[in-house]
């Protein structure tokens, strides 16, 4: 990714739905913090699973430099679920954070 | 002396093996007394004692840590490091928590072993080589700092309990004395003897975790933590939040149990669950410091009690069952954090937006402890079997709390008095210039 995507998070249960940029190299949490979106989130390691979500469309995948470390299963990351403390987003997405 | 100075070595101390022996008693010990300091502190009334405990049984998890480390240094085997200890000091660990009173565990632990392991430690640099075994006297002459602070803080601690209890408890201090002097000391170098012949205290039962949290006989009886109805004003809020905070200690004691009831995990299990007990009776300290800031007299003017583990226990919970209770609670906590961090911020109140800042911190490390731990007691079942479990466990409290409400077994009437009387005389000094929460 050499260039900035948007990200869209949304939980449909409360009706949310925010969009964002995310620069290269930056973490999809890091990047809706900037934009002061209030995603819950805690370790900021992908040891908490506080910010696991399920990406419904796009391109979003695990830093690869951390993937290994990260508190996640190989089922959930097959069904989609990704820690967006450590996620980079590598195409327009869209993420369920509810 | 040999003039011959090519001859041996001038000063002959101990070798690796000798070493690595001494550091799994000592190792041993540590993670004994530690496992120790968790299963009493729920049986611990004294609230001073209750306070310190959580500090030294972390600081014994960070001490046995680092002696376990050191000796898989020495050439020690893996596979052998937590088994094959010495029977004998394994028996006299075992007493320690057999005790009948705070003042008999607390004498026991501060006057008996802690003392004998400050001898132990300056025994071993006495007798090790400074530059061969550098490693293990850079661990021990750190660990001696806190056994030292533990053992000078204890005198304190003892000069709180009742007097006439901890003349009670002589005897037993005296007779777990001559036990560990039996088994030749921590080190196991003294001379053994027979076990002292008092079948009145060696035929104690082990200790098992009670089925109802103690509290200080100073405190008010008090059955839920948490008035009914939600805050009504920002010093409500304030105040409501700080007694929740200081009823925190529940979620010490109750991994406290966790070290004593799961004797043979592996080892990374005590450094996660000791840090976990200490972290949670912070949070609690952190209420209590606020509400003393208030005026707020402990466990008098507001209750202090263990509703959660009383929930899970009168509704036939298991630890299980406990551990994925505390994991639930831990898991919905960072939103809530996050967002009362905000909220006492714009509130101004910086002590507590502060507090909440450290606990949500802490709840991160909690909840990778949580789920580890979960996943591996409930092994190859733990995806089927975690999320409902966790659910399950989470409602038991809610439960309990709603019953106590509805059959007006609450007991909070005398305490919701003081806390509006305190609120409201609170606020007529704030109204009248004074300072307030």
């Amino acid at each position: 990714m050499s260039h900035s995507v948007l990200v869209t998070v949304v939980d449909p249960a409360a009706g949310f739905s925010a969009s964002f940029d995310v620069v290269p190299g930056e973490t999809v949490l890091t990047a809706a913090l900037r934009a002061e979106i209030n995603i819950p989130y805690s370790c900021r390691s992908g040891t908490c699973r506080t910010c696991i979500s399920r990406v419904v469309s796009g391109h979003v995948e695990h830093d690869p430099d951390y993937a290994d470390e990260l508190f996640i299963d190989d089922d959930e990351v097959a069904a989609g679920y990704r820690l967006l403390c450590s996620s980079l987003a590598h195409a327009e997405s869209v993420i369920d954070i509810g | 002396m040999s003039s011959d100075r090519f001859q041996g070595l001038e000063h002959p101390r101990r070798g690796v093996d000798a070493s690595a022996n001494l550091l799994k008693r000592l190792y041993l010990v540590e993670r004994e007394v530690m496992r120790a300091l968790g299963a009493w502190h729920i049986s611990i009334a004294n609230w001073e004692l209750k306070a310190a405990t959580p500090r030294h049984l972390w600081h014994d998890s960070l001490h046995a840590d680092a002696l376990r480390g050191r000796v898989l240094e020495l050439r020690y085997p893996k596979r052998d490091v937590d088994v094959d200890h010495d029977p004998h000091l394994v028996g006299f660990l075992e007493q320690l928590t057999r005790a009948d009173s705070d003042a008999e565990f607390a004498l026991g632990i501060y006057r008996v072993v802690k003392p004998a392991l400050v001898t132990a430690y300056e025994g071993y640099l006495a007798g090790g080589d400074d530059l061969d075994d550098a490693p293990s006297f850079y661990h021990i002459s750190h660990i001696l700092i806190d056994e030292r602070e533990h053992v000078a803080e204890a005198s304190t601690l003892l000069d709180m309990l009742p007097k006439d209890e901890l003349e009670a408890a002589r005897p037993w201090e005296d007779y777990l004395r001559a036990s560990l002097a039996a088994v030749g000391g921590v080190l196991g170098e003294g001379p053994r003897g027979p076990a002292p012949d008092d079948s009145k205290y060696a035929r104690r039962a082990p200790y098992e975790i009670p089925a109802r949290a103690a509290r200080d006989p100073r405190f008010w009886p008090a059955t839920v933590e948490s008035p009914l109805h939600p805050p009504r004003t920002p010093r409500e809020e304030q105040v409501w939040h700080a007694i929740e905070h200081a009823n925190e200690v529940w979620a010490a004691e109750i991994p406290g149990a966790f070290l004593w009831h799961w004797r043979d995990m592996p080892w990374s299990f005590y450094t996660d669950v000791a840090r976990w007990s200490y972290d949670e009776m912070r949070h609690s300290l952190m209420g209590v410091r606020r509400l003393n800031e208030w005026g707020f007299e402990l466990g008098v003017d507001y209750p202090m009690v263990n509703d959660p583990y009383q929930a899970a226990v009168d509704q036939g919970a298991g630890m299980l069952e406990m551990l994925a209770m505390l994991y639930s609670f831990e898991k919905d906590a960072p939103p809530v954090k996050q967002k009362q961090k905000k909220h006492f911020e714009s509130l101004e109140d910086s002590g507590t937006a502060q507090d909440t800042d450290y606990d949500w911190a802490d709840e991160a490390i909690h909840l990778r402890f949580g789920y580890t731990w979960l996943q591996h007691l409930l092994g190859p079942e733990a995806k089927e079997r975690m999320p409902a479990l966790v659910s399950e466990s989470n409602g038991l409290w809610t439960k309990w709390l709603a019953e106590r409400w509805e059959r007006g077994e609450d007991g909070y009437g005398p305490f919701m008095e003081r806390i509006e009387a305190k609120i409201g005389a609170a606020e007529a000094a704030s109204r009248a210039g004074g300072s307030v929460p």
